[in-house]
């Protein structure tokens, strides 16, 4: 058993007050990782004294459309970015994503920050926001930092979070012109689920030539992070001399050469390739149909 | 015809199970009450070099910290006592208790075990049956590793084989699966409450078989312990030794410390402790003529028996009848064997060795029909039993109608089959492929051959025309209360609103043996009928007397008493009241014991079972053949019930036994590495959801049975053990690969092979 107390934080400011003033902390929001980790006793989940609970901070749960980006507050909820019109409209691939995450309940409590900070190999919202290049904003006493989601991520379950930080926002830059998105996923069941493998895919077609392509596969490598060497395959290229297939395999080869041959790579190589595949041809369809 | 039965009357404990007034056995609470923990094996094979307690004895709040030491009989079991209440010096398997403490908290019982020393040696284990059968035994006292050995001969094979023209040979594999009851094992053990020794309650599908060990264990008179039963959260067959194992405990430690005692698993507990699904390995040699007649079958089925013998040997025997399928075959020689190992024991589910079976025979039935050229309707339709067949074990089929065409036919037209079937065996392209698959079976109904068949009623006519009854066999969530008191409904031509079923109590409800192989309705609906035909014999007679009427052959209907003719006599409740100030016996016990069969061990023949229910189950499926992705779109099941007592209820047998079936089939396994359980909460150890669910067409065909309470047989088990047959045929057309091996998950699909993660070591 672990043995914890447990705080709970009135505001923003009073949060950012005890995690600046306590070691050994560990905020908890909707708890849908934390509280399975405390249950299994997890190494994870091990080694903290505190467990302060940010659930109740308002001001962290919100999805805003701004000049160019969308915010989406650390608290927002996997069930408002399936809800919100914001991001149905700008980001469609970010709604199919937490549409998929667990049941409705989990859905309910989860939140989009703790599947950032969770940072789970498996977790769905990080291709889609990595392939949509977001940000995400940290707040300390004294100040705000703002960097790059793949940068803030450091491993599995690891993320370049300093102790005194509390994550506030994400910020999702909007998508210009002639740009595609599809979200993939593959699971044991149909709900309740982790993801096997899922995979976020961005790209812009224009006359009929792919540009800026984000290849964003998860539970494939220790963390999710771009197939740069699928993305040049396909950057600048025609969509009718791409073979979706191909593609597929070659994204198979950058996740073996990646992770080397492990357990489960017979099974990953080819339904890795088969999502890829998937996602390429509905994505050239959607083009076609939009001309 | 009927008013009460055959009619989908609501559920009696439905109010208060919604409401949640329902009381399970964790939330009984009582004054003083102390809890219990148990310290479990740190590994699967070990030998015990010393415990030491005195730390976990001296944290304030601890009241008992108890061993194999302090148990008076330390072995249990329903059929062979190996069973350890906690481990003495050996460690069969991960789940073995080796220590418990009774404390004031949760919180202290959990510290006093972290404070418990134990030294282990480990000893190397055996996790595979196949090594198990030539190794030395793992229990030092027993001859060998074989639990039994079951064998069934008909005829003579190998005559059969050299008259075949097609003959066929494949190996089929189980895999473990866990029961997933709601409700982990909970018990409340009360010392000396009225008069008793000790007192369960608790989360108890067999309120004798665990009244047995706990007797046994306290080596006290079986009339000294009353075990209760409460609303229980399902079983499958899964709350018998385990929650025997646990109430002994409990036992335990409320006698030592004077003191009530709950003790109630966390599902991380109770996965790796209870008892699992049998994994068997399976041969079968089948030979055919070339118009597709069976000639001539031979299977081998292995069963990992786990740490201890608990139902291996007649789970075995069941297997052994029934490995054939419904077919009829001139010549069968079956062995059915159960062997020890290290791996977590396994017992009674839902089904009792007939799904690994099916799953072989029926494999084996499409492989054959593929290679004669035929259909696997054309293949079932040539060869299935019928009325006057004759079975593997020799039993002619003349007491009942053997309605297999009937219930495949009608699955067929209900989901469309012939016509998907031609449509699916078109070449497919694409990702997704569809297939359309079929399971049929027979099964004996009740105990058959194992043990005694008998059962009890009580039911008692009150002087306001109320009754009550109550019965040796439990309710486990089947509809046991509602089918029972449906059935006094009907006889005694009352409203069911009038009539109460108690639970299950072992100090007042005739000994009934076990709630379990589908038997409630069957044998203890016998036994109501006859209590409630006693009781109306009784009034009857009181009130022809009173009237002055020639007969006493009164009708009983709509809460009132009519003469033959057709006269309005007396209300019940009138009738009642009479009867009991004239001094009326208005408690009747109702008994019956099943018709006689037998079964010859040496011979491998014989009546094993004195009915047979038969069942069809056909699964359309969907396959990704880029993920390995399986979805079950449609599944029409057809079960033979004989006589349904509540159609509704029946329905929801028919779609919980194929949601079970469906998880057996494509996604459950209980993952065990050399002995360690790897996936030990439904994070890891995945099961259906209701988005798993496919469109069920449930079709109830009612061919009544002499020997059934108007008509009626079983449905419990029927409806779980065809569906991973049904939806591996549909994979295997779907994908044109066969797989031979449960469960048809992702990789097994998209592979044609399982890929082993190789973890669970703690």
């Amino acid at each position: 058993m672990i043995d914890y107390e447990f705080f709970k934080a009135p505001s923003l400011k009073e949060a950012l007050e005890f995690l600046g003033s306590h070691e050994g902390v560990k905020a908890i929001a909707g708890g849908t990782d934390l509280l399975v980790d405390i249950r299994k006793e997890n190494a994870r989940a091990k080694g903290f004294k505190y467990l302060l609970d940010i659930s109740g901070l308002k001001e962290l749960k919100f999805i805003e459309e701004r000049k160019d980006c969308v915010a989406i507050g650390a608290l927002s909820t996997h069930t408002m970015l399936v809800e919100s019109l914001v991001i149905n409209k700008h980001f469609p691939l970010l709604a199919s994503a937490a549409k998929t995450i667990g049941s409705t309940q989990i859905r309910n409590r989860g939140t989009v920050g703790g599947n950032i900070n969770n940072a789970s190999p498996a977790a769905d919202l990080l291709p889609p926001l990595i392939a949509l290049k977001a940000h995400v904003k940290l707040r300390t006493l004294n100040g705000e930092r703002k960097l790059p989601l793949d940068e803030f991520l450091a491993g599995p379950y690891r993320t370049n979070r300093q102790s005194d930080e509390i994550m506030t926002e994400v910020c999702v830059p909007l998508l210009g012109e002639g740009y595609f998105t599809n979200f993939q996923k593959i699971g044991r069941r149909k709900a309740m689920n982790i993801a096997r493998l899922n995979l976020a895919v961005v790209l812009g077609i224009k006359d009929d030539t792919v540009f800026d392509p984000r290849i964003v596969p998860g539970a494939a490598t220790a963390y999710p992070i771009r197939f740069g060497k699928t993305e040049e395959a396909i950057s600048g290229k025609r969509i009718g001399d791409i073979d979706p297939a191909e593609i597929g395999e070659r994204a198979s080869e950058e996740m073996i050469s990646t992770t080397g041959i492990r357990w489960s790579t017979p099974y990953k190589r080819i339904a890795l390739a088969s999502l890829v595949k998937r996602a390429l041809e509905t994505i050239f369809r959607e083009a076609k149909a939009d001309e | 015809m009927f008013s009460t039965v055959n009619k989908p009357a609501e559920r009696v404990d439905a109010y208060e199970k919604v409401t949640g007034r329902a009381k399970y056995g964790a939330d009984l609470q009582f004054a003083g009450m102390l809890y219990g923990k148990v310290l479990r094996a740190k590994h699967p094979s070990a030998r015990i070099k010393s415990i030491n307690v005195e730390k976990a004895r001296a944290i304030p709040g601890v009241w008992a910290v108890m061993t194999a030491q302090d148990v008076p009989c330390n072995e249990i079991g329903v059929i062979i006592q190996d069973q350890q209440v906690l481990a003495k010096e050996r460690i069969y398997y991960i789940g073995d208790g080796v220590a418990m403490v009774a404390a004031e908290s949760l919180e202290i019982a959990s510290k006093a075990l972290e404070a418990i020393e134990v030294e282990y040696e480990e000893i190397e284990g055996i996790f595979d049956p196949l090594l198990s059968k030539n190794s030395d035994p793992i229990q030092p006292e027993r001859a060998s590793n074989e639990v039994v050995h079951h064998k069934l001969r008909k005829g003579n094979v190998e005559e059969g084989f050299a008259g075949s023209d097609v003959i066929i040979e494949r190996e089929y594999e189980t895999q473990f699966v866990e029961h997933s009851y709601i409700e982990p094992e909970a018990v409340v053990a009360v010392p000396h409450e009225n008069g008793s020794l000790v007192t369960v309650y608790g989360s108890v599908q067999n309120v004798f078989a665990t009244r047995d060990a706990v007797a046994r264990c306290l080596k006290a008179d079986l009339s000294k312990v009353r075990v209760v039963q409460n609303h229980i959260g399902g079983s499958f067959g899964g709350k018998d030794e385990v929650v025997s194992a646990m109430a002994c405990r409990a036992a335990l430690l409320a006698l030592k410390t004077s003191r009530p005692l709950k003790m109630v698993n966390t599902r991380e507990e109770s996965i790796l402790e209870s008892y699992k699904r049998h994994p068997y390995k399976m041969k079968y040699k089948v030979g055919a003529t070339k118009d597709g007649k069976l000639v001539a079958m031979e299977i081998e089925a292995i069963a990992d028996g786990g740490a201890y013998a608990c139902q291996t040997p007649f789970v075995t025997w069941r297997s052994v009848v029934q490995a054939t399928g419904p077919y009829e075959v001139p010549n069968v020689k079956t062995d059915t064997y159960g062997y020890y190992t290290n791996n977590v024991y396994t017992g009674a589910m839902r089904g009792y060795g007939s799904p690994q079976v099916i799953f072989a025979n029926e494999s084996l039935m499409d492989e054959l029909a593929q290679e004669l050229g035929i259909t696997p309707f054309e293949i079932r339709l040539k060869n299935i039993l019928k009325n006057g067949s004759v079975t593997a074990s020799g039993q002619k089929l003349d007491r009942h109608e053997v309605s297999l065409a009937e219930v495949l036919k009608k699955a067929a037209e209900a989901i469309g089959y012939e016509e998907k079937y031609r449509e699916y065996s078109k070449p497919q392209r694409g990702d997704k492929r569809r297939g359309i698959g079929m399971a049929i079976s027979f099964r004996g109904c009740s105990l058959g051959a194992e043990a005694v068949d008998g059962a009890g009623t009580v039911l008692s006519i009150q002087k306001d025309g109320s009754v009550y009854l109550y019965s040796g066999l439990a309710e486990n969530g089947q509809g046991l209360k509602t089918a029972f008191c449906q059935i006094a409904a009907e006889e005694l031509g009352i409203e069911m609103k009038h009539i109460t079923f108690l639970e299950a109590n072992t100090l007042i409800s005739p000994d009934s043996g076990s709630t379990v192989a589908s038997r409630s309705t069957l044998v203890g609906g016998n036994s109501v009928m006859r209590a409630a035909e006693s009781a109306k014999r009784a009034l009857s007679r009181f009130l022809a007397k009173e009237f002055g009427l020639p007969s006493s052959d009164l009708v009983f209907k709509e809460n009132w008493i009519y003469t033959p003719d057709g006269k309005k006599l007396i209300s019940f409740a009138e009738a009642a009241n009479k009867a009991f100030w004239a001094g009326v016996q208005l408690s009747h016990v109702g008994w019956y014991v099943a018709p006689s069969i037998h079964w010859d061990e040496e011979e491998g023949r014989g009546n094993p079972y004195f009915t047979y229910v038969y069942g069809c189950q056909i699964a359309e499926v969907e396959v990704d053949m880029g993920t390995g992705e399986v979805t079950v779109l449609n599944m029409a099941a057809a079960h033979d019930v004989g006589r349904a007592i509540n159609p509704e209820m029946l329905k929801g047998q028919i779609y919980g036994g194929v949601m079970m079936g469906l998880g057996y089939g494509i996604m459950e396994e209980v993952e065990t590495d050399e002995g360690y359980i790897a996936n030990t909460n439904f994070d890891e150890y995945i099961i259906p959801t209701s988005k798993d669910m496919p469109n069920i067409i449930p079709i109830i065909v009612e061919n009544p049975d002499p020997d059934g309470p108007f008509g009626a047989k079983s449905i419990g088990e029927p409806t779980l053990e065809l569906g991973a047959a049904a939806i591996a045929n549909a994979i295997a057309q779907a994908t044109g690969r066969r797989i031979r091996s449960l469960p048809l998950n992702l990789e097994r699909v998209l592979l044609g092979h399982p890929l082993r993660k190789g973890r669970g070591k703690k």
